[in-house]
């Protein structure tokens, strides 16, 4: 009794030796900050003094036209460049998967050039060519006759543009991931298609899709992670501009809490952030477990 | 093989004009990059020219050299590289040695912290930046690789991925080597680490790529232009409304991508490999 107890401990002690260094930078680094932020988000931060407010904020949020447009412009861009890059990477994907090594390669790395170049010099890039006064874009306009017209200071073409551009960023992870899982899959399988007289559209239906159905999930999971939290698109494309049209969630709360100091209303927005990331992933798992049934 | 398989495609038209359009859309998606590099040596009468030359004509280092007289760029390269690579090492390190934990020993709590690690996964940063900002301006981290590193070590998709490979370690060698009086932290690090060695690999690279691409911390943690990193201080420079040359633009930003490109470009393989070997094991 006493010795197996002892082991029990012994096991114990090993187990958080092991896992110690992660547990602690988490509870410093990730699980504290994340109560504070709950925490503040029942408070208000102006005016000097710290007052309980409760549940105002989040209604705040939900009642004020700018905070609504920002948690709007944020789900539209997630809703469309999420599933637009789960179909575009099995097209593009499936169409390549099985043809010469060296154009598989080139489709890869061409395509995941900018993940490497980074957010960052991809958006910079975009607004050189894009500048109405001095980008390339005005080469295309003179070839059609027209005065070049600034793309990002009109809220609907801006929109449009950030969509693009995630799309365009982003794409390249996702075609990575689908290529080597249907590298992966048996080409006895694809041969017996051919033999029964399936076509193309067969492939993709019958075999590309449903054998990467998982690594649909986990795009989907990544991207929508990635998507929901978009803030260097907009910072450095648009600056939230003209008149705030195209800001985003993650944006405002920047604005809010670092700029005007508005640290209740941008940790409430974080909160809601986060719910919205978990109910779209607990979505998407659902959704992708009632397909394999 | 390949060849069998090529002819089957001719057959159905869809494929081959699919097959148009991503090759054109590759070489789009290239552009942007290919319009930067070039537009970064170009005379600054020739940045902006119109009609555009495609393929440089006069060339210059110019800016190039500008940019780094300059700006104190060589120092947001070596900021950017000690905290990705030092950031690396540390997430590796947490991140095996709890994946090891969570995968092979049994103790108290296990299945909980396991709950927490899965939970994590879509947890993003940003959601406590503003408390992680008071935190680190507290400590008073704020403007030092501390506050770039620390923040990120503990990496909840580190630990996924690595408890994914150690379970691929059969467990029979593990009471094979207690039997021989062999301890578990002996086993660690004499079988564990060197056969998990492709997820550390795997990892290393993600690590490696998301800690140097980062911004927003990076932004938030700066306090003086000595303390960005690579992209936050070529982002800052592009603001500058002094500035009004598009090639010195042009070549800040070529300076931001040029570093990993030239790591991606060498060791092409190991990315790709390593990018979805931890993605679909995970």
């Amino acid at each position: 009794m006493q010795k197996k107890k002892q082991k029990k401990m012994k096991q114990n002690l090993t187990g958080y030796l092991f896992c110690g260094p992660f547990l602690i930078l988490t509870a410093v680094f990730i699980i504290y900050p994340m109560c504070k932020g709950i925490y503040n988000s029942f408070f208000d931060f102006r005016f000097g003094e710290i007052s309980f407010v409760g549940f105002r904020n989040y209604l705040n949020i939900l009642s004020s036209p700018l905070y609504r447009r920002a948690i709007g412009n944020t789900l539209l861009m997630t809703f469309i460049v999420v599933p637009l890059l789960c179909v575009a990477g099995i097209l593009i994907a499936g169409s390549v998967f099985d043809k010469h090594p060296v154009y598989v390669s080139f489709v890869r790395i061409t395509l995941y050039l900018p993940v490497i170049a980074s957010l960052v010099v991809m958006a910079l890039i975009w607004r050189f060519m894009l500048d109405s006064q001095t980008g390339l874009l005005r080469y295309f306009y003179n070839l059609a006759g027209q005065q070049p017209v600034n793309l990002l200071g009109e809220a609907k073409t801006a929109l449009i543009l950030i969509i693009v551009f995630l799309f365009t960023v982003n794409i390249g992870q996702c075609v990575i991931l689908y290529l080597a899982t249907m590298i992966g899959i048996p080409r006895d399988l694809i041969e017996a298609m051919k033999i029964d007289g399936g076509n193309r559209w067969d492939l993709f239906r019958y075999i590309l899709i449903p054998f990467s159905s998982g690594v649909t999930l986990l795009n989907f999971v990544t991207q929508t992670a990635a998507v929901i939290r978009v803030f260097v698109a907009t910072q450095l494309l648009t600056n939230g501009g003209p008149n705030h049209k195209t800001t985003t969630m993650m944006y405002l709360l920047y604005e809010e809490g670092f700029k005007n100091g508005n640290f209740g209303p941008a940790s409430a927005l974080g909160i809601i952030l986060f719910l919205f990331s978990i109910l779209l992933v607990f979505a998407q798992f659902k959704a992708i477990k009632k397909q394999d049934i | 093989m390949y060849k069998g398989i090529w002819r089957w495609m001719r057959k159905s038209k869809g494929d081959f004009v699919l097959n148009v359009i991503i090759v054109l859309f590759c070489l789009l998606s290239v552009f942007p990059i290919y319009w930067l590099l070039t537009g970064s040596i170009k005379l600054p009468a020739d940045v902006m020219k119109i009609p555009p030359d495609w393929i440089p004509v006069r060339v210059t280092l110019e800016h190039y050299r500008s940019i780094f007289s300059d700006n104190p760029a060589w120092r947001w390269i070596y900021n950017s590289f000690a905290t990705a690579l030092l950031g690396t090492a540390g997430i590796i390190m947490v991140s095996s040695a709890a994946g090891y934990g969570l995968s092979k020993l049994e103790f108290t709590g296990k299945k909980m912290i396991f709950a927490f690690v899965i939970a994590a996964l879509v947890l993003p940063k940003e959601v406590y930046l503003l408390p992680l900002y008071q935190e680190m301006i507290s400590f008073g981290w704020r403007g030092t690789f501390k506050a770039l590193i620390f923040p990120d070590l503990a990496m909840p998709f580190g630990v996924f991925l690595l408890k994914q490979f150690y379970d691929g370690i059969p467990n029979e060698l593990g009471e094979a080597a207690q039997m021989d009086g062999c301890g578990s932290i002996r086993f660690f690090f004499l079988f564990g680490v060197p056969l998990s060695k492709p997820g550390i690999g795997a990892l290393g690279i993600l690590a490696f790529i998301r800690m140097w691409n980062a911004y927003l911390w990076q932004y938030t943690m700066a306090t003086d232009s000595y303390t960005y990193t690579l992209p936050v201080g070529i982002a800052r420079l592009m603001d500058n409304p002094d500035i009004v040359d598009y090639g010195l633009k042009f070549a800040g930003a070529s300076v931001a991508a040029i570093p990993l490109l030239i790591i991606f470009i060498f060791f092409q393989r190991y990315f790709t490999s390593g990018i979805t070997a931890g993605a679909i094991k995970g």
